[in-house]
């Protein structure tokens, strides 16, 4: 009974996947977007990108993947944010707005910016330091630990070879079906 | 002046948040036996792999997604209704 039960389960999976491949649907070459299943470790399908013509760009993934492996959270935003208005964190160049408007209207912009992110970066810093001695409890609950966030590509230079040996060792027959892409 | 400033150079998203796009390809095992054999075995479950744009017409492979079966079953059944 229960091998019967199987038989037409694959039956079935296999008429309902021919019958997808007929249906005339364009699946080939499909761009999806994913994000990063932190807990299972990983891609997680989002939705169909038929919209854009190509994926992200190589150089564009790295970059997207070093901010999803650094990973700040809600909380340390939230932290920064609260510890600016109520103590000053600039410690070193402490940022004075010029009494002149159009003089700070003619200001460097990119300075100014930059000093943000490195202050950004110091908060973000002095509260992971906090949050890894105490659990810290704020409105939205308990926080993240660094911890948590995954690392499969700690070296990006090696990535694309062991990416390359892990295919190699998975799938080295395995046919490239029809037109090849296929969901 | 400081907070406004501060405000409109953060571009900040949450991890779970920043997503990528790939360029999905399926590969199906040879079925053995059975009416298709020597074809794709479209009852199996296929890998699922990830290609990385490279600029122009070239793709590299980046990563295979794991997919339990439950995930490739309700996706197939999806894509019918």
């Amino acid at each position: 009974m229960r091998d019967s039960f199987e038989s037409m389960r694959t039956k079935m999976l296999t008429a309902m996947t021919i019958r997808m491949k007929a249906s005339g649907v364009q699946y080939d070459d499909r761009i999806g977007e994913f994000t990063w299943n932190g807990e299972r470790h990983t891609w997680q399908f989002m939705r169909f990108r038929d919209d854009k013509p190509n994926g992200n760009h190589i150089s564009i993934i790295e970059k997207i993947i070093v901010s999803i492996l650094d990973g700040v959270q809600e909380d340390e935003v939230r932290y920064f944010f609260i510890s600016v208005s109520t103590t000053d964190v600039y410690d070193s160049a402490p940022f004075t707005p010029p009494a002149n408007t159009a003089s700070f209207e003619n200001s460097p912009r990119e300075t100014d910016e930059k000093r943000c992110i490195i202050v950004q970066r110091r908060a973000a810093n002095e509260w992971s330091q906090t949050a890894s001695a105490a659990t810290t409890t704020t409105a939205t609950g308990t926080c993240g630990t660094k911890a948590a966030i995954p690392c499969r590509w700690k070296v990006f230079e090696d990535q694309r070879a062991t990416a390359n040996l892990r295919l190699a060792a998975v799938a080295p027959e395995s046919p490239v079906v029809g037109s090849s892409h296929f969901i | 002046m400081l907070l406004t400033s501060l405000f409109f150079s953060l571009k900040w998203k949450p991890p779970n948040e920043n997503s990528i796009d790939f360029k999905i390809e399926l590969r199906f095992p040879l079925a053995q036996s059975g009416r298709y054999a020597g074809g794709p075995d479209y009852s199996a479950k296929p890998l699922y792999l990830l290609y990385a744009w490279a600029g122009g017409q070239d793709y590299e492979y980046h990563d295979i997604v794991d997919l339990t079966d439950e995930e490739w079953e309700t996706c197939v059944i999806h894509l019918n209704l």
